[in-house]
C-alpha cells in the first residue's frame, strides 16, 4: 500500500502533538504530588519535650585575665593593678593587655545568684619574709549587657576580699535568656612592694537559686 | 638599689580552659518529719569540652545529717554525674532553728594550677526543709486573683498553711481589692478557718469584678491566726480586660533540607500595652527564642521564627510556640500554642506557589501550541520543497 508524503507528514505530528500532550499531562500530575513516585512514609512526628531546671554557669566566653609579668616598684612602697583600669592606674609595670575581665555567663534555664569566693585574702596571699602582708585584693563585676544582672544586683564598685572562703556577691540574680546573661568580672590588686613570696589563691564562682 | 620582684600571671588562666558546671534539679523542698530518711538525686554536668573532677561539700543547716553516695568524681567532657544525698532529720527537740531551714550542697569544680590565681565555677543546689515553728504560726503560701474580661466576675483563691505546732480553729481571713489609684473596689471575708499543724487548705470566693471598669486591680490578703502575732499578709493584682495574645495565623508549609522563615501573626488581646512578653519556638527537645514582643493596645504583631528542617521523609511534624505573657510585676502567665506544619520539597514548594498565586496551565498550553504550529510549519515547508523537487523531475521526464 503506498502512502503519500503528505500522510505520513500528518501522522508524525500526531505523533509528536501525543508525545508532548503524554509528556505534560505527566508533568502535570507528578508537579500536583501524586503518589506515584513518592515515599509513602506519612508519619506524624509528636514531640513530648520535658524540659527540667537547670542551674548552670560558665566561663566560656572569656576565662582569663591576664596581668601578665608583673615587677613591684620599692620606691613608692606598693604596687597597683587594676584590670579595668578605672582607679587611675595604668598597669604599667606589667606586660599584660588591658582593660581585661572574665566573663561569667548563667548558661542554665533558671535565674542563678551568683557568688566569688577566695581560699585566701591578699594579705595570706602576698607575704614577707613569711609573715602576712597588709597587700589586698578587691573585685567588682559589670553586666554590660544591660538586662543580665541589672545594676541593683551587680558588685559595680570594687570590693575588697578580707575574709577567706566567704561568699561575695557578684550578681544577686543573674538572668538566663540568651544575650542577656552574664556579667564581666574585674580585679584589683594593692601589692606591698616589700613581699618576697605569694601563694596561689583559688577564686571560685558559685551559683545557687535565687 | 631598686628590686624588682617579678609576679608571673597574675589572675591567668590559660585561654583554652573554661569552666562551666551546672545541676538539676537545683531544688528539693519537704516537710519536716521527725526521723526522716529521705535520698535526692542530682545531676551534675559537665558542660564544658574537657574532663573536669567534682568535690561535693555541704554548709547550711542539717549539714551533719547528710551523706553523699560519693564525695568526689569525674565527669567527662559534655556528660553527666548523679550524686544521691541522703537527709536523715533529727528530733525536733534537738532543733534550734525553724521554719524555712536550706540544705546547701556544693558542687565544685576542681580549680587547675595555672597562675596566680586559678578560677573555678561551683553550683549549689538545695534541700529546702520547711520545720514547724514552736507555737502558732502560719503563712499565707498562695493568693491569686484571676484576670478576667470586662462584664465578667472572677474568683480569688487563698491558700493558708499551719506551719507552727499548735492547731488553728475559727480563725479569720480578708481579701481587699483596690483600684491602682487605692479606691477601695471591695472587701471579702473567710471565716471558720481551722487547720491543724502541718495542714494546709485552700479557701476561694468569688469577686464581682463585673462591675468593674477594664483596669489593673491590687488585692490584698490578710490573716491573724493569733492575738499576740502580726497579722500576715500577701499581696498580688489582677487585671479587667484580657492580657491573652492569640495566634491568628501562622507559615504552615515548609521546605524540607533549608532553613525555614516562619511568620507567626500575633494579637494582643488587652486594651492597653502589653510589654516584655517572651516567646519561643519548641522543636523537638530544641527551644529558639523569638525576640521579646511589646504590643500597643489590641496590635497585631508579625514575629519571624526560623526552623531549620532537615531532610527527612515526614510529611508533617508538630511544634509548640510557647508565650510567656507578664501579667503584673509578680506575676507571668505561660502559654503553649500548638503548630502543626506540613513539610515539602523544594519543587513541591513552587508548585503551591504558584496555585496560591493563581497560576494556570495557560503557559504549558500556549507554549505546546507555539510547537506545534513550528513544526507544522517546518514539515510544510519540507513537503512543499519535496513536491517542488518531484515536479523538476516529472518536468525532465
Amino acid at each position: 500500500m503506498d502512502i503519500s508524503n503528505r500522510t505520513l507528514g500528518l501522522l508524525l505530528v500526531a505523533a509528536i502533538v501525543i508525545s508532548i500532550g503524554g509528556t505534560f499531562i505527566s508533568l502535570n500530575k507528578l508537579d500536583t504530588m501524586s503518589p506515584t513516585g513518592f515515599a509513602t512514609n506519612n508519619e506524624t512526628g509528636t514531640v513530648t519535650l520535658t524540659v527540667d531546671q537547670v542551674l548552670s554557669i560558665t566561663t566560656v566566653d572569656d576565662t582569663a585575665i591576664d596581668f601578665g609579668t608583673c615587677s613591684l616598684d620599692p620606691g613608692q612602697g606598693y604596687s597597683e593593678f587594676d584590670s579595668n583600669q578605672t582607679t587611675g592606674v595604668n598597669n604599667s609595670d606589667c606586660d599584660g593587655s588591658f582593660p581585661d575581665y572574665i566573663i561569667v555567663r548563667n548558661d542554665g534555664n533558671i535565674a542563678a545568684n551568683v557568688t566569688v569566693r577566695s581560699n585566701t585574702t591578699g594579705a595570706d596571699m602576698f607575704t614577707i619574709s613569711g609573715g602576712a602582708s597588709n597587700s589586698y585584693w578587691q573585685y567588682k563585676t559589670i553586666s554590660v549587657d544591660g538586662t543580665g544582672c541589672s545594676a541593683a544586683n551587680d558588685q559595680d564598685a570594687f570590693a575588697t576580699v578580707s575574709a577567706e572562703d566567704t561568699d561575695y556577691k557578684a550578681c544577686d540574680s543573674l538572668g538566663y535568656a540568651g544575650g542577656n546573661d552574664n556579667f564581666w568580672f574585674y580585679a584589683f590588686m594593692w601589692v606591698n612592694s616589700s613581699v618576697d613570696a605569694s601563694t596561689v589563691a583559688e577564686v571560685t564562682f558559685e551559683a545557687r537559686n535565687v | 638599689m631598686r628590686i624588682f620582684i617579678f609576679f608571673t600571671l597574675f589572675l591567668i588562666i590559660l585561654s583554652s580552659l573554661v569552666f562551666a558546671i551546672g545541676v538539676s534539679p537545683p531544688k528539693y523542698e519537704i516537710d519536716y518529719q521527725e526521723g526522716l530518711t529521705q535520698s535526692f538525686d542530682f545531676r551534675i554536668l559537665n558542660r564544658d569540652a574537657k574532663d573536669i573532677s567534682v568535690k561535693m561539700w555541704l554548709s547550711g543547716a542539717f549539714q551533719e545529717q547528710v551523706t553523699f553516695s560519693e564525695e568526689t568524681f569525674d565527669i567527662p567532657a559534655g556528660g553527666s554525674h548523679m550524686v544521691t544525698a541522703t537527709l536523715t532529720l533529727p528530733p525536733y527537740n534537738t532543733l534550734t532553728e525553724f521554719d524555712r531551714q536550706i540544705v546547701r550542697i556544693h558542687a565544685t569544680e576542681q580549680a587547675i594550677r595555672g597562675g596566680t590565681f586559678v578560677v573555678a565555677t561551683s553550683v549549689e543546689p538545695w534541700i529546702v526543709v520547711q520545720v514547724p515553728v514552736p507555737g502558732k504560726y502560719a503563712k499565707i503560701t498562695k493568693f491569686s486573683v484571676g484576670s478576667t474580661l470586662e462584664d465578667y466576675d472572677t474568683s480569688t483563691s487563698l491558700t493558708i498553711k499551719n506551719m507552727g505546732t499548735e492547731s488553728l480553729s475559727n480563725k479569720q481571713a480578708t481579701v481587699t481589692i483596690s483600684s491602682s489609684e487605692g479606691d477601695r473596689m471591695d472587701r471579702l471575708s473567710f471565716t471558720g478557718i481551722s487547720l491543724q499543724p502541718g495542714e494546709e487548705q485552700t479557701y476561694t470566693q468569688e469577686v464581682l469584678s463585673s462591675d468593674y471598669p477594664s483596669a489593673k486591680y491590687l488585692a490584698l490578703a490578710e490573716f491573724t491566726y493569733a492575738p499576740d502575732m502580726a497579722t500576715i499578709t500577701k499581696e498580688t493584682s489582677f487585671f479587667v480586660g484580657s492580657t491573652d495574645v492569640i495566634l491568628n495565623n501562622y507559615t504552615d508549609t515548609l521546605v524540607r533540607g533549608k532553613i525555614n522563615k516562619v511568620n507567626l501573626y500575633l494579637q494582643s488581646l488587652w486594651g492597653s500595652t502589653l510589654s516584655g512578653i517572651r516567646g519561643s519556638v519548641i522543636v523537638g527537645g530544641s527551644e529558639q527564642l523569638l525576640p521579646v514582643i511589646d504590643f500597643d493596645p489590641f496590635e497585631e504583631i508579625v514575629v519571624d521564627a526560623f526552623i531549620d528542617v532537615p531532610v527527612t521523609n515526614a510529611t508533617n511534624f508538630d511544634a509548640i510556640l510557647k508565650l510567656v505573657i507578664p501579667v503584673d510585676a509578680d506575676n507571668i502567665e505561660t502559654k503553649e500554642i500548638p503548630l502543626s506544619f506540613t513539610l515539602v520539597d523544594a519543587l513541591e514548594e513552587a508548585s503551591e506557589k504558584k496555585k496560591r498565586e493563581g497560576g494556570s496551565l495557560l503557559l504549558p498550553i500556549f507554549a505546546v501550541g507555539i510547537i506545534i504550529v513550528l513544526i507544522l510549519v517546518v514539515l510544510n515547508i519540507f513537503l512543499l520543497k519535496k513536491r517542488g523537487k518531484h515536479d523538476g523531475k516529472k518536468r525532465k521526464k
